[in-house]
């Protein structure tokens, strides 16, 4: 039987030109991305999402707001009161003692009028009064009078009330206040009117004390209650509780119909067997498909957030709203920059459901639970007490959330809103490579039974180099665990050596562990996945070389990072520092041996120059595939309990690159291992023998630079380690990949 | 061209049993020859199809096309194969042209060429007033020859046709007739996958009688007949598939008595 291998063409059999440039399958890619988008943003379905319901919804809001503006609207706390008098005279004195609480002017009325308003008698007083005394009604019968409706409070002097003595400043007045049973009007009037002549009483007496030389005041002892308001509760609503949660649903809203029309609406209307006959790989086509759905979301997003300003600047409840500023620029990139950001995310999600839905009945109810999942971090950012730190930015939605609540407050720190943005992205390419996995595959076209758990299962046949879309889920695993395992072991209350014993577990577990699960998974040789395969001596000995003459180098970019401005590591993390070494010293030597040396060199050389550098290296070139790994094995060391520490980076993207080459070069990961041992090895042994180091001033402590000897003697053991390196027998890659 | 080699399917259903949809599948198909895979619904015809192309992983034995195993590099396999079926799946909201351009960049033909290329198919098929008009306005023969249109826009060396004049007009089939006819005239390989009998004796040149996953008989028109006496395909493969050709009339009584 003829398996004719020799029969192959490169190009297409009928002779027809083929895209085959880079540039051109990338403009190829384009025209895909462009078909989709154009077919969306022909429907009419996608433009009322797009446009009229942001119009409508605003508006609506904004009447909701004000509404709910009102209704809470803070009521005045002085009622007015209405008071009547017996007589003018009476009236007079009373309102001349209402106004000596504030100043000793008394107050003569040219008329005396039956009602007056209580402002125009009380022209010198303070505001509390102004505003607290309505009308003054003059009746011969108080009593009377507060049985009615206009009067809540009746005044009139008492029978023993003698004197009102100008000139000898001795006054003595007996009031009585009259106010109908069960009137809480009355009740409250007589309060405040009690409390006026208290304050008049005091201010009568210090007069009468200061005319006397003595400077004690009337009242020794006296305390008062002092309310502070929060900032956040200036605004009546705080924007960042409700407005971002308004925005991101209707985010969601714009991206859903064109993520089900363009997957599962494939499958109904009959083109998803045609579409997967052609020869472009299911990641390209649902890149394509992301690409239109993410601009969606992006354009709904942006018309959300246009019409949002133009209601708030339209309505005047910007500033009610958000204080003073109003909806400032900064505020609007911060709000533009995190939309973005939870597009990308939720487009990718929505996309990697519907590719599950086999038609738009089935992917409208796979995107029920998924919206209300991503209502409840949104709730939930709203709760107080619940704080964006290193644990919270890598759980999905609700870093975002938390990050736009933050944004909006102005208290973000830049690298725990860099670990949103980085695990958020690593999420999105997990699930566009979940919906490649998914979108397209026989048992969505064929099978009309497919079930969720159908595309956890493992895969039967077994193949070379993981899948680009295992891996992606692989490292979405073990990033935010990574971070979660950090930061709980940092927090919790073990004792040192159990802390340290902790974090070696944790280390074989994410780093071991799952690659291991995930290469079962997906049914790779498990040898090949993690290049178990031996290597000649020369290339074992550039591996000790490279080992032990890395850590200067290493250093150096510490410093020079520091430099630069870098520096994120303070104080108090160095003391710190200190005291570990300190602990560590106490500890079993086998314990810091195993759990800073042995395990980190064994568990990451396991995922990154095993598993990961094997999903690329049929993909990439060498130098990529080096490139890569070196990068993502700088950004998680990064990372640390403590947070971000920026210095890292680069000495882990040196040590990546260092650890890959030798990799590239050997085929295997036992050497990798050994010069990862031996560069951890040295550095705890420096650290453990840093006072002997001093002692003998081979290490300066006053500067943080090496001695130039000690950087020159390593720069030319790396080279002797190239040139071994050199001399070893290189390996033949492997390039086939399936 | 087109090498099948024991090819098999097995499906697990769902109540735990399983299922040999195609079951040790073998036949050649060359260059310039139209190949009938003929059976009843349900033979299995399909299903090697979609192995064939590497739309579905096979159980066992291999397909390939031009040297190439679908199980092993299904996009090459894809590249050479054009498909056309019972389904006149469109995007309605795009016009015929945009379609068919966009069909053309999913294998991957020049921009350059594209445009000549939709010209010139449309033309064969009687499109070209077409080609600006909204998918969604085109009745189903206009759908059917998008399809073959569709089919063809990469040139391919092999058209895979399964059940291509399912729910077509008279008009319609006698298109797709001279569709096939036109693929020999250019030296493609083309397999037929029918249960209209008749219509691929006049059609195939080669074939292959499929039942419950088997081919039960391969041949020429010529070697078929003489191999079973029976003048037509309906015959032979009634006979060979042991089946009852239909109700006899005093089957039908019974029928009405069970009805009444």
């Amino acid at each position: 039987m003829n398996d004719g291998k020799d029969a192959r063409v490169p190009s297409l059999p009928s002779g027809l030109p083929a895209v085959s440039t880079k540039r051109g399958e990338l403009l190829r890619w384009a025209r895909l991305a462009r078909k989709e988008l154009r077919e969306t943003l022909r429907d009419r379905r996608t433009i009322v999402t797009l446009v009229v319901m942001p119009l409508v919804l605003y508006p609506l809001v904004t009447i909701a707001f004000q509404t709910y503006l009102l209704s809470n609207a803070p009521r005045p706390d002085r009622i007015v009161y209405h008071l009547g008098f017996v007589s003018p005279e009476d009236r007079a004195i009373f309102l001349n003692l209402l106004n000596v609480a504030a100043q000793f002017e008394p107050y003569v009325p040219e008329e005396e009028p039956r009602v007056e308003q209580a402002n125009a008698l009380l022209p010198n007083s303070t505001e509390p009064v102004k505003e607290a005394i309505g009308r003054l009604y003059l009746t011969e019968d108080v009593e009377d009078a507060v049985q009615g409706i206009n009067v809540d409070v009746g005044v009139r002097r008492g029978e023993s009330s003698p004197q009102l003595d100008e000139s000898s400043k001795t006054i003595e007045i007996d009031w009585e206040f009259i106010v109908r049973e069960g009137n809480p009007r009355g009740r409250k009037g007589v309060d405040f009117l009690k409390r006026r002549l208290s304050l008049a009483n005091q201010a009568m007496l210090q007069a009468r004390l200061q005319s006397h030389g003595d400077l004690q005041r009337v009242m020794p002892v006296q305390s008062k209650t002092i309310t502070v308001k929060s900032e956040e509760e200036e605004a009546a609503i705080p924007l960042a509780a409700v407005l971002p949660l308004i925005l991101l649903m209707m985010t969601i809203t714009g991206a859903v119909y064109p993520a089900i029309d363009l997957t599962a609406g494939e499958r109904e209307r009959g083109t998803l067997e045609v579409l997967m006959a052609a020869p472009v790989p299911r990641v390209r086509l649902l890149l394509a498909k992301y690409s239109a759905v993410l601009t969606v979301a992006l354009l709904t997003a942006s018309v959300n957030l246009l019409m949002l300003l133009i209601t708030l600047r339209l309505s005047g409840l910007g500033k009610t709203l958000l204080g003073s500023q109003g909806l400032t620029g900064s505020t609007m990139v911060a709000l533009a920059l995190s939309l973005f950001l939870f597009a990308a995310f939720f487009s990718a999600v929505l996309l990697a459901v519907t590719s599950f839905a086999q038609s738009f009945k089935e992917a409208q109810a796979h995107l029920i639970p998924l919206t209300l999942a991503a209502l409840v971090p949104g709730v939930a950012s709203m709760l107080p007490g619940i704080q964006l730190k290193l644990g919270l930015a890598v759980v999905p939605l609700l870093n975002i959330s938390l990050l736009v609540r933050d944004l909006l407050n102005g208290a973000v720190k830049p690298s725990i809103m860099a670990v949103v943005i980085l695990s958020t992205l690593l999420y999105a390419i997990s699930a566009i490579a979940l919906a490649a996995r998914v979108f397209g595959s026989d048992q969505m076209l064929y099978d009309t039974e497919t079930r969720w758990r159908d595309f956890w299962r493992r895969r039967r046949t077994p193949i070379d180099a993981p899948t680009l879309s295992g891996a992606m889920g692989c490292i979405s695993l073990i990033f935010p665990l990574f971070i979660l395992a950090n930061g709980g072991i940092a927090q919790s209350s073990l004792q040192a050596p159990w802390r340290l014993f902790c974090a070696a577990v944790a280390l074989l577990i994410v780093f071991g562990l799952f690659p291991l699960l995930a290469a079962w998974m997906g049914n790779v040789t498990l040898r090949k996945a993690f290049a178990w395969r031996g290597a000649s001596l020369l290339g074992f000995l550039a591996a000790i070389l490279f080992g032990l003459s890395l850590w200067p180098l290493c250093h150096e970019l510490v410093v020079a990072t520091n430099l630069l401005g870098f520096e994120t590591v303070d104080r108090s993390i160095l003391e710190r520092g200190a005291v570990t070494v300190m602990r560590l010293r106490k500890m079993p030597p086998w314990l810091v041996i195993g759990a800073l040396v042995l395990v980190p060199a064994i568990a990451e050389e396991f995922f990154f120059r095993g598993y990961f550098y094997r999903t690329l290296e049929p993909r990439l070139s060498a130098a990529r595939t080096i490139l890569v790994t070196a990068v993502l094995f700088g950004l998680f060391h990064v990372v640390s309990a403590q947070g971000i520490l920026v210095e890292r980076l680069f000495p882990s993207l040196l040590m990546g690159l260092a650890l890959g080459w030798v990799r590239y070069r050997t085929g295997s990961i036992f050497p990798p291992m050994l010069l990862h041992a031996c560069h951890n090895g040295l550095v705890v042994f420096l650290s453990f023998r840093s006072d002997f180091l001093s002692k003998i001033q081979l290490l300066t402590v006053d500067s943080a630079h090496l001695p130039l000897s000690w950087c020159a003697a390593a720069v030319l053991v790396c080279v002797g380690a190239v040139i071994v390196m050199e001399r070893s027998r290189p390996t033949p890659m492997p390039t086939e990949c399936t | 061209m087109i090498n099948v080699e024991s090819l098999s399917k097995t499906f697990s259903l769902a109540s735990g049993k399983e299922l040999n949809a195609v079951d040790g599948v073998s036949f050649e198909v060359h260059a310039g020859e139209v190949y009938g895979l003929l059976g009843p619904n349900g033979a299995g015809k399909t299903t090697t199809l979609r192995m064939l192309l590497g739309l579905l992983p096979s159980s066992g034995g291999w397909a390939s096309v031009a040297g190439f195993r679908s199980d092993i590099e299904p996009e090459e396999v894809k590249r050479r194969v054009g498909l056309v079926t019972s389904g006149t799946g469109v995007y309605r909201w795009l016009s015929l042209r945009e379609m068919l351009a966009f069909f053309a960049d999913l294998y991957g033909v020049a921009p350059d060429v594209t445009k000549g290329r939709i010209d010139e198919l449309a033309g064969l098929l009687g499109i070209s007033h077409l080609l600006d008009r909204s998918c969604s306005t085109l009745s189903t023969g206009q759908k059917q020859r998008a399809s073959l249109a569709r089919a063809l826009i990469h040139d391919p060396s092999v058209v895979l046709l399964d059940e291509p004049t399912a729910g077509l007009d008279v008009m319609g089939s006698q298109l797709v007739a001279a569709f096939i006819r036109h693929l020999r005239e250019l030296g493609k390989g083309a397999i037929l996958c029918t249960h209209r009998l008749e219509e691929a004796e006049r059609l195939c040149d080669r074939f292959g009688l499929m039942c419950g996953g088997r081919i039960i008989s391969e041949g020429t028109l010529e070697e078929l007949q003489a191999r079973t006496g029976c003048e037509t395909l309906t015959d032979m493969f009634l006979q060979l598939s042991g089946e009852a050709p239909f109700l006899e009339p005093k089957d039908l009584a019974e029928v009405k008595e069970v009805a009444s």
